[in-house]
């Protein structure tokens, strides 16, 4: 049965809590002291029983951090980050990793499952395999020797930097140089934990890949990184949901994701970020400034980035592809949903190098309440892309009438065989639609829930199907209270 | 079964009344056509009685099976089993037709407190609906009305009636933007759903509908009243005579 | 004060010469015959100027063109017009004709006397004393290059059309500029009273290497009508940066094209102000650039900025840019719906052709949007001649080099044939074609 059929049972059964994410689990912790400096970025780097070329690495970083300004050219506005009065570091006590679930503290098991994640593999959606982070540490990942007879390396990143250095090493901050933003730098800086997949050549892996990230502790910033390798000819595609408690101040996450495919490999990588998104009043919720980014290094690469960011008050996020290899592929499909006084500045980079390098942009932003729901892209071909082409197609929806949609595409050509096309459109929700839903009987938060869901359908259709279907799920529910 | 009583209505935001004083009452299982110029007032009333937005009642009421129809949301209405076939369906992009099919009539069922259906019990209820009213069911696939014909429209609307079983089905301008084979197969859609407990009120600003829709009983609409009723000869009548003569009054 | 636009960026102020140049050139000037009010307007916008300096590309606004070829401090001078620099008749097209040259205005090449209408045509110069309330209203000040104008401006057009007056009739205005490192700082000022309507044409040519500032301010009051028109065939030498701020009234129209197809650096930028409901704008154009004098590329940079204000208004935007050679263009729209104007339809178009391996060009479309009952719209292409369609032409028989000409000239014709004005669409046609055969078709 295709998604959209199962969305009505899903949107039946919606209860009314708003944020189900939002309990805290109460486990005892070990953390950094609080605030940064060079001792936080050793503290952690200890921690975590690195090598000391890791060290150096987080040290530039993080001394050319001290240097940089933090951005101010989107359009969201927030209250400054302290980052003295921020955890860097926060750790379920655990006197040894658990070498399988068995040894996992009982309470965490019990959070996962609160959240709907049953961390026991036999429960696990089949076919998936979960690395969980909690806080700051990876807490187990899933299938891990299913993976390994097929030659793919799924794990921590900490445990790929003292197992695989030279992956790590060769790879790491290739796609993302610790000094290419703010936010960047401090997560080269203060990274804790993330997930670490390579790809050998020739390998189509097994099974979805997943990380599961979940934001614990109090005043605590979440720093993840995770790095993709698809080495020639292999197709992975990886998943990734995040949660976080309700809490009254705001936390920070500051993610890096670095992505490289080499030739003939493609990775689909997918995301549903429902971090919290702080109240109505928009007191709370979290600070999502995130660099995601794939190299299309070999010819005949692709990447896909699928994202629906309904969480966060702030989110300040561009997967974006440099395609460079000739023939490469980048495509961008995304739901941005803000309600409330959520915040979101979202969108995508294409940069055409190669020859004959092709990129879809697929971007969907609906807005309601106090929201304010900017798409930022930029469409770029070098002067060597010849034929390069790229299709966007950026709608935006409103719903009520404080809320705003903004549109800032860049599109800059330097080849004059690169073809572009770039279409926008923004919108209210059809008074028409909602009328005609009614009229057979739909009641009108759901009619909104339906039509929004048709609006987002090319999005929600890239999506692997377990994403989908808690996909429309969320669409539904962060609308909620938006009407009548 | 619907009993409308001195209907005043008026468009809100220009507040210009458009109904002044309509009067109207369907028994169950009757069928009746309300004919007039363009500009009576007719789809108003369609829109009036199924609860619209941009509708202001002014005076008088509805009865509708012993409720006041005018103080529900659509929604209640289309639960209470009220259903407006529209002239102009709209389109609802990459909502699929059997899933906004199934939301409905669950809703409905679930308002009537009634088992709600899954997937495949919908499923077989679709087919033997397609079946009956010899309609394909491949437009259920399809995103509700988008890309459709005129006459893909209407027959979806059919189709629509046929599975959510109205107590009251209003038939606005259904014959609007079909030619005579298409408007053919949606009248036999229509009257395959004849029954002695549905009702239906037939609007139409040509006879040519009647011919395949027999109704009971046929009313004049000028200037946003009932002017004129009668059987249906009446239709013939108006046919050969025009609107004139009401328009005036 | 209306502000019509975001303040720059601060902060971005460039160490050159330039500052000072233009200071000294400012107070090289007598400024005894000025009222107060003016004076202090000069010194202010002479403040805003040297606070930042000819934008940096840091600067968002002007992130895609770079200015630095005005930081030498080389345009200070206002010279004399060159003798050799010829100023023909009148437009076959233009009822009446004002003529500035290099800066000054020119009663011999003017001829106002065929409007017909209750309008008033005057030089700015001559109205300055009485413009108190008029002047400097609708503009932002705090844009260096609006503030270098207010503090070296002497002259421009005035115009000031009666309520209810139906102008016949075009007026031409010619701003001819002449010489070598000249800067000339035209200011216009153009009034429309109720439901009048005119038709104005506003023509750049030259000789040489000079830089224009021009400003205008064009306030469009309720129910009136302006067809404003612009033909920018600067010499291939020359840079000329203008800015209109355009206030549109309740019921209003304003109705702009602008076919540029000169100067080295060039850049038409507008900022519409919509403030009544039931008004509407059209803002179309075309730009066609190629190599400039120097052998690097023409830049030609359209930057506008509509402001929804009110509830009930609708604009339009159409541009089409050919690139050629080495040329650059630059296409920057931004639409912005504030809270409560609901009811709007804005709707904009920008393609550009590529006809060269050397061109390039930025596009930056932009919708900002607080109110919900809006349909918006903006599309952006870029992209070389339709493939199929050329091979559809050649198929017929037609050869290659025809076939690539007749399609950009219809790509072009599209959005020339907009113009409501049939003389001046025609004109502007065959200037386009005068381009197409001196440059694309070689």
């Amino acid at each position: 049965m295709a998604a959209t059929v199962d969305t009505v049972e899903r949107v039946e059964s919606i209860t009314a809590d708003k944020y189900k994410y939002g309990f805290v689990t109460d486990i005892e912790m070990e953390s950094a002291p609080i605030g940064l400096s060079e001792d936080t970025v050793r503290f952690i780097s200890a921690k975590k029983e690195e090598p000391s070329w890791m060290l150096e690495w987080r040290l530039k970083a993080y001394r050319h951090w001290l240097t940089m300004k933090e951005p101010n050219w989107a359009k969201i506005g927030y209250d400054p980050i302290d980052y003295q009065d921020t955890y860097f570091f926060a750790a379920p006590k655990q006197k040894v990793a658990p070498k399988s679930l068995d040894e996992v503290d009982p309470e965490l098991l019990r959070t996962y499952e609160k959240l709907g994640i049953p961390l026991k593999e036999q429960e696990v959606l089949a076919g998936v395999a979960v690395d969980y982070v909690f806080d700051s540490v990876s807490v187990a990942t899933t299938f891990r020797a299913k993976l390994e007879e097929a030659g793919v390396l799924f794990m921590p990143i900490s445990e790929a930097i003292i197992n695989h250095p030279d992956l790590v090493k060769k790879y790491m901050g290739t796609v993302v140089p610790t000094s290419d933003n703010y936010f960047a730098a401090l997560n080269s800086a203060v990274f804790t934990d993330g997930s670490f997949v390579y790809v050998p050549k020739g390998v189509h892996c097994p099974m979805e890949l997943s990380t599961y990230f979940r934001i614990n502790a109090q005043n605590t910033g979440q720093f993840e990184r995770t790095l993709i390798i698809a080495d020639d000819d292999t197709y992975v595609s990886y998943l990734e949901g995040c949660t976080a408690p309700m809490r009254d101040e705001n936390q920070l996450h500051a993610a890096v994701v670095e992505l490289v495919a080499h030739e003939n490999a493609e990775i689909k990588y997918s995301t549903v970020q429902n971090w919290y998104p702080g109240d109505e009043e928009g007191k709370g919720g979290i600070y999502n400034f995130v660099t995601k980014r794939a190299k299309c290094a070999g010819a005949n690469s692709k990447v896909s980035w699928t994202q629906v960011e309904t969480g966060s008050a702030v989110t300040w996020k561009y997967p974006s592809c440099i395609l460079q290899g000739d023939n490469s592929q980048g495509e961008f499909y995304s739901i941005a949903i803000t309600n409330n006084m959520q915040q979101a500045d979202t969108g995508t980079k294409m940069v055409h190098i190669g020859k004959n390098t092709r990129s879809r942009i697929i971007s969907k932003g609906i807005s309601a309440g106090k929201a304010q729901n900017t798409y930022r892209g930029l469409v770029k071909a070098l002067p060597r892309a010849s034929n390069a082409r790229n299709f966007t197609q950026c709608d935006s929806l409103l719903i009520g009438d404080r809320c705003g949609a903004h549109t800032v595409p860049y599109i800059e050509s330097s080849n004059s065989s690169a073809r572009i096309e770039h279409e926008a459109t923004t919108s209210k929700v059809s008074e028409d639609q909602l009328f005609y839903c009614r009229q057979r009987g739909i009641p009108e938060e759901e009619a909104l829930a339906l039509i929004v869901n048709g609006f987002c359908k090319e999005v929600l259709q890239e999506l692997p199907m377990e994403f989908a279907v808690e996909a429309q799920k969320l669409v539904a529910i962060s609308l909620e209270g938006s009407v009548g | 079964m619907l009993k409308i009583s001195n209907l005043h209505a008026a468009i809100e935001s220009e507040n210009k009344p458009i109904l002044k004083g309509v009067n109207l009452e369907i028994g169950a299982g009757e069928i009746h056509a309300i004919m007039g110029p363009n500009g009576s007032g007719k789809s108003t009333l369609s829109y009036v009685l199924s609860g619209r937005d941009g509708y202001e009642v002014t005076d008088g009421s509805v009865d509708f099976s012993g409720e006041d129809l005018m103080e529900m949301e659509p929604e209640e209405r289309a639960a209470a089993g009220l259903f407006l076939a529209f002239q102009y369906p709209v389109e609802i992009p990459g909502v699929q037709t059997m899933t906004f099919l199934r939301t409905a009539l669950n809703e409905i069922r679930k308002a009537r407190s009634e088992k709600e259906i899954d997937a495949v019990g919908f499923l077989k209820l679709v087919r033997e609906k397609c079946k009956s009213l010899n309609i394909s069911d491949e437009m259920m696939k399809r995103a509700v009305n988008v890309g459709f014909s005129g006459g893909e429209k209407k027959r979806n609307e059919t189709l629509q009636m046929a599975v959510l079983e109205p107590k009251l089905a209003v038939l606005d301008e259904t014959d609007s933007g079909l030619d005579i084979d298409a408007l053919r197969v949606v009248a036999d859609g229509v009257n395959a759903l004849r029954s002695p407990n549905r009702s239906m009120l037939v609007i139409t600003h040509y006879q040519r509908l009647l011919d395949y829709i027999v109704p009971d009983k046929v009313h004049v609409m000028a200037n946003g009243r009932i002017v004129k009723s009668g059987g249906k000869e009446l239709a013939l009548e108006l046919e050969e005579h025009g609107y004139a003569q009401y328009e005036a009054a | 004060m209306v502000m019509l636009n975001t303040k720059p960026l601060k902060g971005t102020v460039q160490v050159s010469s330039v500052i000072p140049a233009y200071q000294s050139l400012f107070n090289g000037k007598d400024h005894s015959n000025d009222p107060a009010w003016l004076r202090d307007v000069r010194v202010a916008g002479l403040a805003s100027f040297a606070n930042e300096g000819f934008p940096s590309i840091r600067n968002e606004r002007w992130k895609y063109t770079n200015l630095s070829p005005l930081n030498a401090g080389e345009f200070v001078g206002i010279e004399p017009a060159n003798d050799a620099f010829k100023i023909g008749a009148k437009s076959a097209w233009a009822q009446a004709r004002m003529v500035f040259v290099n800066g000054a205005y020119r009663e011999d090449l003017s001829d106002i006397a065929e409007l017909k209408g209750q309008v008033k045509v005057v030089r700015l110069h001559h109205s300055l004393s009485t413009m108190k309330d008029d002047f400097g209203q609708l503009l932002d000040q705090d844009l260096p290059l609006v503030g270098l104008n207010s503090a070296l401006m002497q002259d421009g057009y005035r115009v000031v059309v009666a309520d209810k007056a139906k102008i016949e009739g075009v007026l031409e205005v010619v701003f001819a500029n002449s010489g070598h490192k000249n800067a000339v700082f035209p200011r216009n000022s153009l009034k429309l009273g109720k439901g009048s309507e005119l038709t104005l044409v506003e023509h750049f040519i030259g000789q040489g290497s000079y830089f224009t500032n021009s400003v205008g301010e064009i306030d469009i009051l309720e129910g009136a009508k302006l067809h404003h028109y612009r033909l920018q065939d600067d010499d291939i030498s020359a840079i000329n940066l203008s800015h209109s701020f355009v206030r549109v009234g309740a019921e209003a129209l304003y109705d702009n094209f602008a076919l540029s197809t000169g100067a080295k650096l060039a850049r038409n930028e507008i900022s519409c102000h919509i403030d009544g409901e039931g008004a509407h704008l059209n803002l179309l154009g075309a730009y066609l650039v190629s190599d400039a004098a120097d052998g690097k590329g023409q830049t030609c940079d359209t930057t506008t900025f509509i402001d929804h204000a009110v509830a009930n208004t609708t604009s339009r935007e159409v541009y089409k840019g050919v690139l050629d050679g080495r040329g650059y263009g630059v296409f920057q729209g931004k639409i912005l719906v504030r809270e409560d104007a609901q009811k709007i339809e804005g709707n904009q178009l920008s393609r550009a052709l590529m006809l060269s391996d050397k061109a390039e060009i930025n596009t930056k479309p932009e919708l900002e949007i607080y109110a919900d009952d809006v349909i918006c719209s903006h599309g952006a292409t870029v992209g070389d001649l339709d493939e199929e369609g050329l091979f559809y032409l050649r198929s017929r028989g037609i050869p290659k080099a025809r076939a690539r000409a007749l399609l950009v000239k219809s790509f072009v014709g599209e959005v020339l044939d907009e113009i409501e004005n049939e003389a001046i669409r025609e004109a502007f046609t065959e200037h386009t074609a005068n381009w197409l055969s001196a440059n694309a078709e070689g």
